[in-house]
């Protein structure tokens, strides 16, 4: 089936295209790279990193230490509430969203269509259009500061539906059907029949729910203003700063290691997950 | 703190019970018929199945997204010591005659038109590549090329600050090793959008990497048999056979890129502040700044519903553009 299979394409295309893809993926990976040297490095805070080399000479780990002496140990908060604002909420959409997605695929209803395209149509609303009622909403409702403006927004939505949607259309009907006529209700099969079958597509909406609201740092940034609610996002974009500078008040080996602890969780879900990550991201994007 | 929890409640009672109740009421009446059939019972279920997604969506999205429609009209600021007015289009008549949010919007798909249709080609390209490779290797340049994609844009903007530090950066480093002077990068009006642009290049094609070798593995091979046979060249290949069997991905790439391209904004905040000389100040920067630091609501809401149209417009075109359907 496959179009470029390996018979087709001579030993020297092969090795050259090698090569290319060698030397592609080395520059995409350099910056990580130069993040996980630099974290070893002892810098200093004048930023000088002429001195810094391809492998670290000093093996700096006490920058880790560092990152969490420069915060006062705040660092613990924001990765406790990190995890809480990102486990929480993932989990939560991620039944929700397979249940609708369910409907969707598997039930005929008046208004299925309406609901598929309106999926479809929210896709293209920026999110800076709901940005600042949502912003206001959360002083109108006390939430400003707390831990329901960062979960409870995001428990919820129509942004995972379709996915899930794209993947249920191709289970086949007879399962439900016979199920059906076995007495199962509408509940017990979805939950014991579908949800086992959608494993794959439930380990990629986990790993793109979970990664998006690990990373997300804006909203966090907006609603949160004390020291104790802050994730690790902001935490580390009070260290950076923002609106202008590339000023660096601190050490950039501790910046770097803060950076590093940042991007560890998910870099070690992706790499666990991946095998169904490749497979989930082409859900619905291949054929139109 | 909790009694917006009811709103939630509330909603989600809303959206299980009225819709199936309105349904099934008038469905019956047409009918004549009494009780509930168990399609009606199927109905039921996917209303409650839908409930909870449609419930958030009407308090966290649907509701906001009127809100900021409707304040767009309003002369709404949290600064000024007047009440709100109805302004009617104003806000839109002075944005859209302000010469500084048409230079955003150039600025916003100049980015787009050096980064969305280099990323398809790059994509296309890499994945070729992938495809002539076993199996194994298959996987792992995937997930390697992915990977810069699970970095957190704060993370990301950390790393380029110290890659392109206008003293001792890397960058700095690497040109000073091979002869050339050192550069401002991010302060330089000239190079800061550039480097913008180039980061992408190197490292935001995971996705459409991923994509396009699950479209272009699809193709049957004796398409590409038949081009052998017909002694048609790689270039050739490409063209007549490749391109024209990608296009629904070629359309969801080009539609999923142009939503996401045209809502740039991390390198603004976290990188550029929009300078030097407003070279990076995007929509977004624009409506953020019009928004937390003036306070001016109503204007940026309508800024916020113009980029909205924007996007949609141009999503539109495209997809009239490029959407023919394949059969193979």
């Amino acid at each position: 089936m496959a179009a470029y299979r390996q018979d087709h394409v001579s030993a020297m295309g092969r090795v050259g295209a090698f090569a290319i893809l060698l030397l592609y993926t080395a520059i995409s990976l350099l910056s990580l790279y130069l993040m996980l040297s630099s974290s070893l490095t002892r810098l200093g805070s004048s930023f000088s990193l002429s001195d810094l080399d391809w492998i670290p000479r000093d093996w700096a780990w006490d920058n880790f230490t560092g990152f969490f002496d420069l915060t006062h140990d705040s660092a613990w908060t924001w990765l406790r509430n990190s995890l809480l604002v990102a486990l929480v909420p993932t989990c939560c959409n991620l039944i929700f969203s397979a249940m609708a997605g369910y409907a969707l695929a598997k039930i005929d209803f008046p208004g299925r269509l309406f609901f598929f395209w309106l999926i479809i149509a929210v896709m293209a609303v920026p999110s800076f259009v709901t940005l600042i009622p949502l912003y206001q909403m959360m002083f109108s409702f006390g939430w400003f500061d707390t831990f329901f403006a960062l979960i409870v927004p995001r428990m919820a939505g129509l942004g995972g539906v379709f996915l899930f949607k794209q993947f249920m259309s191709t289970l086949p009907r007879e399962l439900m059907q016979a199920a059906r006529v076995d007495g199962a209700s509408e509940w017990t099969i979805f939950w014991r029949i579908v949800m086992p079958m959608a494993r794959p597509v439930l380990a990629v909406m986990f790993l793109l729910d979970f990664v998006g609201a690990w990373n997300d740092y804006f909203w966090p940034y907006l609603v949160t203003n004390s020291k104790d609610m802050m994730t690790l996002q902001v935490g580390l974009i009070s260290l950076i700063g923002v609106d202008q500078g590339f000023v660096f008040p601190v050490d950039y080996g501790i910046i770097m290691a803060g950076a590093v602890m940042v991007s560890l969780p998910v870099i070690i879900l992706f790499v666990a997950l991946q095998r169904f990550f490749i497979q989930g991201l082409t859900i619905g994007a291949v054929k139109g | 703190m909790v009694y917006p929890l009811w709103y939630l409640v509330g909603l989600v009672a809303f959206w299980g019970v009225v819709p199936f109740a309105v349904l099934a009421a008038f469905d019956r009446k047409r009918r004549g018929k009494r009780g509930l059939s168990t399609r009606h019972q199927q109905w039921f279920w996917a209303y409650v199945f839908l409930a909870a997604a449609l419930a958030w969506s009407t308090l966290f999205l649907f509701w906001p997204m009127a809100k900021a429609v409707h304040q767009s009209f309003s002369d709404f600021s949290l600064t000024s010591a007047t009440a709100t007015h109805w302004v009617g289009a104003a806000n839109y008549a002075r944005i859209l005659s302000d010469p500084f949010w048409w230079r955003t919007v150039l600025v916003t798909a100049v980015y787009v038109a050096f980064t969305l249709p280099a990323s398809i080609l790059i994509s296309m390209f890499l994945a070729i590549q992938i495809l002539k490779q076993p199996q194994p290797l298959q996987t792992f340049f995937k997930a390697a090329l992915y990977l810069p994609g699970v970095i957190s844009p704060v993370v990301a903007a950390a790393v380029m600050k110290g890659i392109f530090h206008s003293g001792d950066g890397f960058a700095n480093a690497l040109l000073q090793g091979v002869g050339l002077s050192a550069q401002n990068w991010f302060g330089d009006p000239a190079l800061a959008m550039p480097v913008l642009i180039f980061m992408t290049w190197i490292s935001a094609n995971g996705v459409g990497v991923i994509v396009y070798a699950a479209a272009i593995g699809n193709i049957p091979s004796t398409y590409y048999e038949v081009a052998t046979i017909d002694g048609a060249s790689a270039f050739r290949t490409f063209t007549s056979v490749t391109w024209p069997l990608v296009k629904p991905t070629t359309v969801f790439v080009t539609v999923t890129g142009l939503i996401a391209g045209f809502q740039v904004f991390a390198p603004a905040l976290l990188i550029t502040g929009g300078g030097p000389l407003q070279t990076t100040y995007f929509v977004n920067y624009h409506v953020y700044r019009t928004f937390y630091y003036q306070n001016d609501f109503g204007t940026a809401s309508a800024m916020a519903v113009l980029l909205m149209l924007l996007i949609v417009a141009i999503s539109i075109v495209n997809y009239r553009w490029l959407a023919t359907d394949v059969e193979y």
